[in-house]
């Protein structure tokens, strides 16, 4: 048997010089191929809550990749029934956006369902729908530093929620967050084009006009975050995180406030969500793939039963709770994330200063040798946000 | 280590069944040696003996017989001693040491090995004439070397001379003792002693003189005799005699086998095909025939004649595998070195199979050898494998035990793929087999076989899955034209999914199914026009469809557990191969298959007219414990013809069909190792297909070809909801979609099997389609038109083939080109609760770039000289060498509000690899 080791033993020194020598390659990258094949079908957004407010339903069309938007589908005839024979009639404020004329809020026990009459006549009917819940809260929201899957430090902000009456099992998530942004290279003035001579345009300063130094910017969720508490011992969500921010995020920088909304959905409409989640959402797992396809949700046409629409007619109980938040509250004495930019200062002048003030590109920043200049966004905050202070805002 | 020599001599059939009973005879011996006997039994009878003197025993014996025919005296002398004797139809009597001498070969072997007609020149009484020889046209023997041996004399007619001489080894000189000296058109044969010395008796005139012996190349001499004289033979080594005497054998089963569509690959035919990664893998030869294709590379489960891969009945050893391959399908799972052959049956499955629609992939692993110590090595970029056979019980019980695993996960973090940099992935394998021949009529077999993989594709979960079966098999021989056969099976397969990524949701999750076969089966052959084959077989499933707890204290993870499924499926199943005539040859089966769902189990009742869910549930019923609560089943034809048109031409045609009564819930367009399988019960009804085969096949000299259409109608094929969720779903019929399949085709195999280049060239064009049809708009799919399936692959080329430079290097390559596979592609944006999403097309109504791909290998037998205990192979192979970037899949992700087109693909760029195999 001596041979017979020798041999193997050489053959594994052999080997392991063969597979330094190897590589294996898998990947992902653009496709290329085309896609064709546009198909318009009607988008309905329909939530109807338990809030007494003016209910608001919004109907567009799909588009084509190559567009921006969707556009509006204009001037349908929209009404929800409440099972008691009253209809609820909404009416078309903006392209696409219809609200109820009076205000209302959905209640328990009664069946809503929703039909649309477009403008070239065709009829669509929902499934009838049930409010789940009453009513539901948000214990607690929090925000804590602490770092995500891939050990990037951030906030994450989660909230507590307990249902001791187990009624109301899924949910599903949105927030809209509100930051302060504070322009880096702003200036109290701006350049102006006085006139343009032959010997080459003349410039002056001004003082700015409006507030271009702070604002106000936002944003809404961009995910789908659905969860259920259907297979835990209790209805509860223990510091469950709605939204996470990367410490290098610019919207952390000065203060940032969030507000999330807690949707307590029917098992139908969190089965929708999840679905859509899913059809979306990029697969971990590159063998193998979900079976993708046009996802019906419970909106149908009357004409034609083939009709694809998109969208859920949905009734949710809901709940909202806003936080604020200082980056030195949990980042003290720490730098500040960068700016969305760089900002740099230019001197400019002549026809290339005319021609970026005519283009609004660049803000005026200081003549310390010339007149400088730095990027719209560094210098005028309006190009990141609002500024106008928002009326929750609290210092 | 000495190989010892298994001997099959190719002799007419004739002689089975031509051989009259010699009268007996009656002789008393006392005291004298058996060579002693043997000469009394000469002188008082026809029969003349050839052995030589040094095996029979010298110690004198004492022995009477009365009436007793030569056989049985043969019999009761030879008990006892390593002797075998073979009793010629011309009434010549050759003992063997050690080696048996077969008049037939082992049934299925080789249908009708008739020799040609032409050879009749050599028969019995040529000796009155005068001897010639002249150049007979289409002898493959033309090539042969001629010897003449003596003088030709006129005044010398005799019938019969004697050649004699040695056979030694062209390399070492050695001489060659148990080497076969044949000549096969008449029956003769002998074998050399310990000094590689023969004497054959010829008759006068041509013979074609063979010698043949395992792990030494053929060699073939016409001798022209005239007197007694000597020849002596110097044989190479060679260990390639398995391969072409596997290649004859298909050879005729082509044209001559009734059934259609069926294939066989032997697993040592395999190893000169380019290697992904290194391994030899029939599995992946298999996807090279018309008829048989993958998702993509990278994907396991078979797509077969338009077939779901849930429809596969893949048996190791008769036992079910549910999960054939490792590392999703890059590797087969299990061990190359242990299996000998697989046989696929995707036209007419014969009737003892049932229970899966589309094909029968059955593996068999090799018999131990249970004469001497042998073994395989194999070391490739990936696994590492071994195998070895060890006699147990000399010429009786022999036991082969093999272990094959992936020793690093290092592949997986070479991939360049930011999906997988978190991920490991490891895989092993372990198989043993015993076998034993306890006597003449009886013989056990136990395979025992375990694979485990283990994989995480990303940080926080980490996926497990095995396969474990055990196979237990006696065959009884029970009388002359009856045999049986009793097998147990029991197989598992489970995975787990291991969760560790959140706070407190955690967790661990399972499925698991285990399935027991008890199968009787036997065979009658009831005379030369009907064989019987006929038996029972009952299936007990026990399914642990998903289950969930929390990993530790803190989660607060309910347990869950979906209750346990259980079902009976049995089958009574008789099948005929009858044949009316020499040109036409039917295959008559039938087969009933039962199926019954058990309890304990709670079922639901939906109210018609509504689609089932939730909400449309009028009744739960509950059945107690193995209560039978619902029945499907019904008879299954097999049916298949062959008619012969002439000697190398056929037609073949046959109808089958089967029910399934198990499905996989997989809701991926590819095979997933975590798919589950669920059991027909009240709400999912079992799957059934018909398939119409029609074929013609055609034999050459060095060409086999045959052309086959096919129509398959599917029932019940089981589909889901877009988005469905399977996993820990207790009401899957919620989520379930079931109706109609159709898939059609043409399959071309041109094989060539003879010559220095060989190999095959197969190309099919297929169809196929489905179609989910409902009353209820969410349960529609396409508008329930018929649409292609996810592997509806219209043009599939693929072509295999192998040169020999010479007898130590050959160089093979492989084509494949397929059309690409059908997806479904986003069409437009549409803006929904403030985001950007896509809205897709109808289901599969685009289709992937074109899949073509090329490998190439080198293979190098190993040097003779250098060392005699092993024999070495080395390959050295390039996977897709014009690195072509063949797209896997093609997705659509949102990222950030945008919608961005994606292509995944797996082997991009040439992968090179080199594997070392030895043989001991």
């Amino acid at each position: 048997m001596y041979f017979l080791n020798e041999q193997i033993r050489k053959l594994f020194i052999n080997y392991l010089v063969i597979v330094l020598l190897f590589a294996v390659y898998s990947c992902t990258e653009p496709y290329e191929g085309s896609v064709e094949g546009f198909e318009v079908v009607l988008v309905v957004n329909a939530i109807i809550t338990n809030e007494n407010k003016k209910q608001e339903i919004r109907l567009t069309k799909s588009y084509r990749f190559e567009e921006n938007g969707p556009t509006a589908e204009e001037n349908a005839i929209v009404s929800i029934s409440d099972g008691e024979g009253q209809q609820i009639a909404f009416e078309e404020i903006e392209p696409g956006k219809y609200v109820t004329m009076t205000e209302f809020a959905a209640t328990m026990n009664r069946t809503y369902s929703l039909s649309i009459t477009t403008e070239n006549g065709r009829s669509y009917r929902s499934d009838t729908m049930q409010l789940p819940k009453a009513s539901t809260t948000i214990d607690e929201v929090f925000a804590e530093r602490t770092v995500d899957h891939d050990g990037v430090e951030g906030i994450a902000i989660s909230i507590d929620t307990f249902d001791p009456s187990r009624g109301s099992n899924y949910y599903r998530y949105e927030y809209i967050e509100t930051y302060k942004i504070i322009a880096p290279l702003w200036s109290p003035e701006d350049v102006v084009l006085v006139i343009q001579l032959s010997t080459g345009p003349e410039f002056n300063t001004i003082l700015r006009e409006r507030e271009e130094h702070i604002c106000y910017g936002n944003d809404q969720a961009k995910t789908i975050n659905v969860v259920n508490t259907v297979n835990l011992s209790e209805d509860r969500l223990d510091r469950y995180i709605v939204r996470f921010i990367k410490r290098d995020n610019y919207i952390l920088s000065h203060r940032y406030s969030i507000l999330v909304r807690q949707y307590v959905e029917s098992p139908e409409a969190f089965a929708y969500y999840e679905v859509l989640k899913g059809l979306t959402q990029s697969s971990t797992d590159v063998f193998s793939e979900d079976q993708p396809g046009f996802l019906a949700g419970n909106i149908f046409s009357l004409d034609d039963p083939n009709e694809n629409v998109v969208g859920f007619f949905e009734v949710a109980a809901v709940a909202e709770k806003r936080l604020f938040l200082s980056y030195e509250d949990f980042f003290p004495g720490e730098e500040l994330p960068p700016f969305i930019q760089n900002c740099m200062l230019t001197v400019l002048g002549g026809n290339d200063l005319a021609d970026a003030i005519k283009n609004g590109t660049i803000v005026y920043f200081d003549s310390n040798g010339g007149i400088r200049t730095t990027s719209r966004a560094c210098g005028d905050c309006t190009a990141l946000g609002s500024n106008k202070v928002p009326d929750f805002w609290v210092e | 280590m000495r190989i010892v020599l298994t001997i099959v001599l190719l002799l007419l059939v004739k002689s089975m069944f031509g051989q009259e009973k010699e009268a007996p005879i009656s002789l008393e011996i006392k005291n004298k040696p058996i060579k002693d006997i043997l000469e009394v039994i000469e002188q008082k009878s026809d029969y003349r003996f050839y052995y030589a003197e040094q095996w029979l025993d010298s110690t004198a014996i004492s022995k009477a017989y009365k009436n007793v025919p030569v056989e049985d005296i043969l019999k009761d002398l030879f008990n006892d001693t390593a002797i075998n004797f073979f009793i010629s139809w011309d009434n010549r009597i050759v003992l063997t040491q050690n080696n048996s001498i077969y008049g037939y070969l082992p049934e299925g072997f080789l249908e009708q090995p008739n020799t040609e007609k032409d050879e009749e020149t050599l028969s019995e009484d040529i000796a009155s004439v005068p001897i010639f020889y002249g150049k007979r046209k289409n002898d493959p023997n033309a090539v042969v070397q001629t010897v003449r041996i003596g003088k030709e004399r006129k005044d010398r007619r005799e019938r019969r001379f004697v050649l004699s001489g040695y056979v030694t080894n062209v390399r070492s000189e050695n001489p060659l003792p148990d080497v076969a000296i044949m000549v096969k058109a008449l029956n003769l044969g002998a074998i050399t002693n310990d000094k590689g010395f023969y004497e054959i008796e010829l008759p006068s005139g041509l013979s074609l003189v063979e010698i043949s012996s395992m792990g030494l190349a053929n060699s073939k001499k016409n001798v022209i005799i005239y007197n007694n004289g000597s020849l002596d033979f110097r044989l190479e080594e060679s260990l390639e005699q398995l391969d072409e005497v596997v290649v004859q054998a298909d050879a005729t089963r082509n044209i001559e086998d009734a059934s259609t569509g069926n294939t066989r690959i032997g697993s040592e035919a395999s190893k000169n095909i380019p290697l992904v990664l290194g391994e030899r893998d029939v599995l992946k030869i298999a996807t090279t025939l018309p008829g048989v294709t993958t998702a993509g590379e990278g994907s396991s489960g078979f797509n077969v004649r338009g077939g779901k891969t849930d429809q596969n009945l893949i048996l190791l050893d008769n036992a079910v595998i549910y999960n054939p391959s490792h590392f999703f399908g890059f590797f087969q799972a299990f061990n190359p070195f242990a299996v000998s052959n697989l046989n696929i049956y995707k036209g007419s499955i014969p009737a003892e199979f049932g229970g899966r629609l589309s094909s029968v992939f059955d593996i068999n692993t090799k018999d131990a050898s249970n004469k001497i110590f042998k073994g395989e090595v194999s070391v490739g970029p990936v696994t590492a494998n071994a195998v070895v056979e060890v006699p147990i019980v000399k010429d009786k019980a022999g036991l082969l035990v093999g272990a094959r695993g992936a020793y690093s996960d290092w592949v997986l973090k070479a991939l360049d793929n930011e999906n997988l940099n978190d991920s490991q992935a490891s895989f092993y394998d372990l198989i043993a087999k015993y076998n034993h021949k306890i006597n003449d009529n009886n013989e056990v077999r136990a395979t025992g076989y375990y694979s485990r993989d283990i994989f995480s594709i990303t940080s926080d979960s980490l996926f497990d899955y095995s396969n474990r079966l055990l196979s237990l098999k006696w065959n009884r021989k029970l009388n002359e034209k009856n045999t049986g056969s009793l097998t147990l099976n029991n197989s598992q397969y489970k995975f787990n999914i291991d969760f560790d990524g959140s706070l407190n949701r955690n967790f661990q999750q399972s499925f698991q199914i285990n399935e027991t076969e008890l199968k009787a089966q036997f065979r009658y052959s009831l005379n030369e026009s009907h064989k019987l084959d006929y038996g029972i077989s009952g299936k007990l499933y026990s399914v642990l469809p998903g289950e969930i707890s929390p990993k530790s204290s803190n989660d607060i993870v309910i347990p869950l557990a979906v209750p346990k499924e259980r079902a009976l499926e049995s089958a009574l199943f008789v099948s005929d191969n009858f044949k009316v005539s020499e040109k036409l040859q039917l295959d008559l089966g039938l087969r009933y298959s039962f199926y019954g769902a058990m309890g304990p189990s709670v079922q639901r009742e939906y109210a018609e007219g509504f689609p089932k869910s939730g909400t449309s549930v009028i009744d739960t019923k509950t059945f107690g414990n193995n209560k039978i609560y619902e029945t499907y089943g019904g008879p299954e034809v097999r049916f298949s013809g062959r008619y012969l048109l002439n000697d190398s031409l056929s037609i073949k045609a046959s109808f089958n069909n089967a029910y399934q009564f198990i499905h996989t819930l997989s809701n991926n367009t590819t095979v997933s190792p975590v798919d589950t399988w669920k059991l027909s019960d009240r709400n999912i009804k079992p799957q059934q297909a018909n398939q119409f085969s029609l074929g013609i096949y055609k034999n050459s000299r060095n060409y086999e070809i045959s052309l086959e259409g096919f129509y398959k109608r599917q029932n019940n094929i089981v589909d889901f909801k877009t988005g469905a969720q399977l996993l820990l779903n207790e009401n899957i019929e919620t989520e379930v979609l079931q109706d109609k399949g159709k898939a059609y085709g043409v399959e071309l195999l041109i094989r060539k099997n003879i010559g220095k280049l060989n190999g095959w060239l197969g190309y099919t064009y297929s169809r196929s389609f489905f179609k989910l049809d409902s009353e209820f708009p969410q349960e529609r799919v396409n508008e329930g038109e018929f649409f292609p399936s996810n592997f509806d692959k219209p043009h599939d080329v693929s072509m295999v083939l192998n040169y020999k430079f010479t007898r130590r290097f050959s160089f093979s390559g492989n084509f494949v080109y397929q059309t690409g596979r059908p997806v479904t592609f986003p069409v437009g944006n549409y803006e929904f609760n403030g985001n950007e999403f896509v809205l897709y097309s109808d289901r599969n109504q685009f289709r992937i770039p074109d899949y073509y791909r090329l490998d190439l290998a080198f293979n190098i037998e190993g040097n003779h000289k250098i060392k005699k205990f092993a024999h070495s192979f080395w390959s050295i192979s390039v996977y897709n060498v014009l690195g072509r970037n063949n797209p896997y899949s093609v997705f659509f992700v949102s990222q950030d509000g945008e919608i961005k087109a994606l292509q995944s693909s797996i082997f991009a760029i040439p992968i090179p690899s080199i594997t070392y195999n030895f043989k001991f």
